[in-house]
């Protein structure tokens, strides 16, 4: 067989490698990306996450429209998440309102964000992330090669299940849930709906618990960095729909100076605008960052299974996210159970209130981090200007900085290794690329 | 609930012709169907709720690249010909990968339909029906090739579910 090694004394000359490593559509993420990666002579230079699926103008449309319908609009951004849409944007219209919810309404609307939790976290712990633990190409395969990750599927899909009956009961309906309104709800739910929930969250809630020894115990690759944290905190109870924006880094503002600490900006390789704190620096948003800053509120029961996975909190391993996302399904399941026992419907389904003209910003825990809307209203109700900042654009920025740290110690690896360690990456912040239009390929470019 | 019988489900969006799964449920309801439980669904992932207590599984969808716009295809599961089918998002599972999955834990049956075999505490036997469609864009109607295939496809549906169901 003759060498295929061409002699060097014929080569051109050329003044530097180039190398390009393009992971073309990410898999087991939410929407169209790309990820490119540029090696000019050994040397890593840029790592570029270009969101390609198409902006989607959410809040241009909104503008002239009454505020009624942001709910119901904004909704459409995400088929994982649509709740997150509809809490920020109620909580957001009912500051200008004036609009203050009583307990019950309040407790109704943590039991829905519960529901949206357990099925959007369930779906990406074992149908898009473990996977990768275990070194399949997909869930489907999995499932298929043995016998014990069937039945490990099997039960995370009657996981999935109570979530969305949550989601389906209270949301009206199982596709772009309709029931949430600004002020409450259209329909409030029957203490019977309510106990036929209950039993399908007590028939899954030993498997939920279950699921933070099973998560706590894959093996993670190795990378810890020096994160600044955000979430909402709560005074006492873990946040979703309420609290102060703290991080790591002992930022503790209210949600009405978001803008005064952060900002969005066009990065020229991404349709998504990405994020950073205005003094400079990116940050981390997500399942991670909620628990590593709120653990102390979980329920007991949720608080003992994570002391008893051995992990030192704050973790610092993006890998490890699914821990925390195992965590906080024990923890909906738990509240969800919480708030139907102690559900006394409420008098009337919403709290009515006069329109008037107004501004204001509120943030709510998405599943996937903190979710933004500011809106201002003009005296007839219609929405003036409207600014939606999702999670997924929040973290876009520390994804690039992580994959810079990963992809140094990579790069005597083959494309084939890099794209595959860099996807994995990504995919476990469970990035929603249709939210951050308003994300993956990969490509790596060696010269 | 789905308590037995048959379930059809309608996948699909608000956008183009990707619509007509949801168009389908929505003119059956007028429709006199007993012991025929009908649902919309926009990702096929949710088909994995629905499965337990029902014998058979009808779904609708639109598809690409089972013919000229508006081909109306009835098939019944496993279809080699749609491994190909890809789903709307990357996120999402397209509807062959989810009945595979299904199939992988049990959960649907891959035996023929017209085993005369008793159904009880077996998993559903699924069916789908596809309207070939080229026109997804956000916001647009039916296109002309669909929506002339719309009554068409009603009518076949209709048929086969009473002519079993009887």
């Amino acid at each position: 067989m003759p060498d295929a090694t061409p002699d060097p004394s014929s080569r051109q000359p050329i003044p530097s490698q180039v190398r390009t490593i393009q992971v073309g559509a990410i898999a087991r993420v939410e929407g169209e990306g790309k990820l490119t990666i540029h090696v000019r002579d050994g040397q890593l230079q840029d790592v570029q996450l270009r969101v390609f699926e198409a902006p989607r103008f959410f809040e241009a449309l909104l503008r002239g429209r009454s505020l009624y319908e942001a709910p119901d609009i904004t909704a459409r951004i995400c088929g994982i998440c649509p709740i997150a849409y509809q809490m920020s944007a109620c909580h957001a219209l009912e500051q200008i309102l004036g609009i203050e919810l009583p307990p019950a309404l309040r407790a109704l609307r943590r039991l829905i964000y519960c529901g949206e939790w357990i099925e959007s976290h369930t779906l990406h712990m074992f149908l898009l992330h473990a996977p990768d633990f275990f070194g399949y190409e997909s869930a489907i395969a999995m499932a298929q090669a043995r016998p014990e990750y069937a039945d490990l599927v099997r039960k995370s899909l009657q996981l999935k299940k109570a979530g969305n009956a949550i989601v389906t009961r209270l949301g009206g309906r199982e596709i772009h849930p309709i029931n949430v309104r600004v002020g409450g709800f259209y329909r409030l739910p029957t203490r019977a709906e309510l106990h036929k929930l209950a039993e399908q969250l007590s028939a899954v809630r030993e498997f939920a618990r279950e699921t933070v020894r099973w998560s706590a115990a894959l093996d993670f690759p190795q990378l810890e960095r020096d994160y600044e944290f955000v979430s909402l905190r709560h005074s006492d109870e873990y946040p979703m729909n309420e609290g102060r924006i703290v991080s790591s880094r002992g930022l503790d503002i209210a949600m009405g100076e978001f803008s005064d600490h952060f900002e969005e900006y066009q990065a020229p390789h991404s349709n998504a605008l990405q994020s950073r704190r205005k003094a400079g620096g990116t940050y981390f948003v997500g399942p991670l960052a909620r628990w590593n800053l709120n653990h102390d509120l979980a329920h007991d029961a949720v608080r003992q299974a994570a002391d008893e996975t051995g992990i030192i909190w704050p973790c610092r391993n993006p890998h490890m996210s699914i821990v925390a996302r195992s965590l906080e399904v024990f923890y909906a399941v738990e509240e969800a159970l919480r708030v139907i026992a102690q559900y006394e419907p409420p008098e009337q389904p919403f709290v009515a209130c006069p329109i008037r003209a107004g501004e204001a910003a509120w943030i709510t825990e998405a599943p996937r981090g903190i979710l933004y809307h500011r809106y201002e209203t003009d005296d007839e109700g219609r929405i003036v200007h409207a600014d939606i900042n999702a999670p997924t654009s929040q973290n876009q920025r520390q994804m690039e900085e992580d994959l810079l740290d990963l992809l140094a110690g990579l790069l005597e690896q083959n494309d084939e290794e890099i794209a595959w360690q860099s996807e994995r990456l990504v995919r476990s912040y469970d990035p929603c690329i249709s939210c951050a239009t308003h994300f993956l390929q990969v490509e790596v470019k060696r010269s | 609930m789905t308590d037995a019988g048959t379930l059809l489900v309608g996948l699909g969006s608000p956008h183009g012709d990707d619509r007509i799964g949801w168009l389908v449920i929505e003119r059956l309801r007028s429709m006199p169907l007993d012991g025929i439980t009908l649902r919309q669904a926009r990702s096929p992932l949710d088909l994995l709720d629905w499965l337990e207590g029902i014998e058979r599984l009808v779904v609708c969808d639109a598809a690409r690249g089972t013919g000229p716009p508006g081909r109306t295809r009835h098939w019944v599961w496993p279809v080699a010909e749609l491994d190909a089918w890809q789903g709307s998002g990357s996120h999402d599972f397209s509807l062959p990968q989810v009945l595979e999955l299904a199939e992988h834990l049990g959960l649907v049956h891959t035996g023929s339909i017209n085993d005369s075999e008793s159904h009880a505490n077996k998993p559903p036997r699924v069916e789908l029906w596809t309207v070939e469609g080229h026109n997804d864009n956000p916001g647009e109607c039916l296109s002309t090739e669909v929506e002339a295939a719309l009554p068409g496809l009603l009518q076949s549906i209709e048929i086969s579910l009473k002519g079993r169901e009887g």
